[in-house]
């Protein structure tokens, strides 16, 4: 919901959320031109306090491409 | 957080630990095969960090500290230095959990990304001493060469944000270089490259690091 007030960030779900009813941890990855969009996300919440803690990781879209890494971990696009 | 020694009681009962209240916000926490293990709950408001003369006052106010149990997680780096000056364990409750499994005397409790650092640099000739300077960052002492400020990450991927929220996350450490010490990290993106060559501190795997030590960054 957060992201919503930024719109230049695509949220990206991955790892053992799809797995598991009960995952330990919720793995995010956030996809940036500027990174200020995602200074400020990392702001507005305690995300690693959460129960499950979000793990936040940002990549620029050239990252992204290099590490492969929407098709490597299987990644679903949320917003 | 208000009763946080209530909130780790219950935590630990779900993971299948009793514990008995001590005074002072202290658990004696049960263990089938291991000593009975003393915690200090320590619970944060909001913005509170738990800093280096927290460590002190710890361990001056509470007598026998060895573990403390910060939720949540806002250790300073200042924190976990000074806790290893003083002989004594700081961390989350994740990492509370690892201790109760692993060690017999929670007090030398450290994680396993720096169990694993401190062993392939220990067993590394050129180095004299470490000392930890933060969550995950040392001071290495060295033969003949100057002592080195490492910052340590283990992450996979490493990324442009990950340099720059390491160093908007250890203001006070003046690092000589960032080191990746994930062994399944094979290269770095062309963004993190560009952003450390902007940053002025060179990053290295840790493989390459630890062949250099003995001859490079003099």
């Amino acid at each position: 919901m957060a992201a919503r007030s930024l719109p230049s960030l695509q949220v990206w779900l991955f790892g053992s959320a799809f797995r598991s009813e009960e995952p330990a941890d919720l793995d995010i990855l956030l996809v940036y031109e500027n990174r200020s969009s995602v200074v400020a996300l990392r702001k507005m919440q305690p995300w690693e306090d959460f129960c499950p803690p979000c793990h936040l990781i940002a990549m620029t879209p050239l990252e992204v491409t290099e590490y492969d890494f929407i098709a490597t971990t299987e990644a679903v696009r949320l917003l | 957080m208000n009763d946080v020694r209530g909130w780790i009681e219950n935590k630990l009962q779900e993971q299948g630990y009793s514990s008995t209240r001590l005074p002072l916000s202290q658990l004696e926490i049960e263990r089938a095969s291991r000593p009975d293990a003393r915690v200090l709950c320590i619970g944060l408001k909001n913005g509170e960090t738990f800093d280096a003369e927290n460590v002190d006052a710890s361990i001056e106010n509470v007598s026998g500290t060895g573990f403390v149990v910060v939720v949540p997680t806002r250790i300073t780096h200042a924190a976990y230095e000074r806790a290893e000056e003083r002989g004594i364990c700081v961390a989350g409750f994740g990492e509370l959990l690892n201790a109760l499994r692993q060690d017999e005397n929670i007090a030398q409790h450290i994680d396993s990304q720096e169990r694993y650092e401190r062993s392939r640099l220990t067993h590394n000739k050129f180095v004299k001493s470490l000392k930890r300077k933060g969550h995950h960052a040392y001071e290495i002492q060295r033969d003949e060469l100057r002592p080195l400020t490492i910052i340590t990450t283990n992450d996979y991927e490493f990324t442009a944000d990950q340099l720059y929220t390491l160093l908007e996350s250890y203001q006070r450490t003046e690092p000589d270089l960032i080191v990746v010490t994930n062994p399944n990290c094979h290269g770095f993106s062309t963004d993190s490259q560009r952003a450390t060559a902007q940053t002025g501190i060179p990053l290295v795997r840790f493989e390459d690091f630890l062949d250099d030590l003995g001859t490079k960054w003099t």
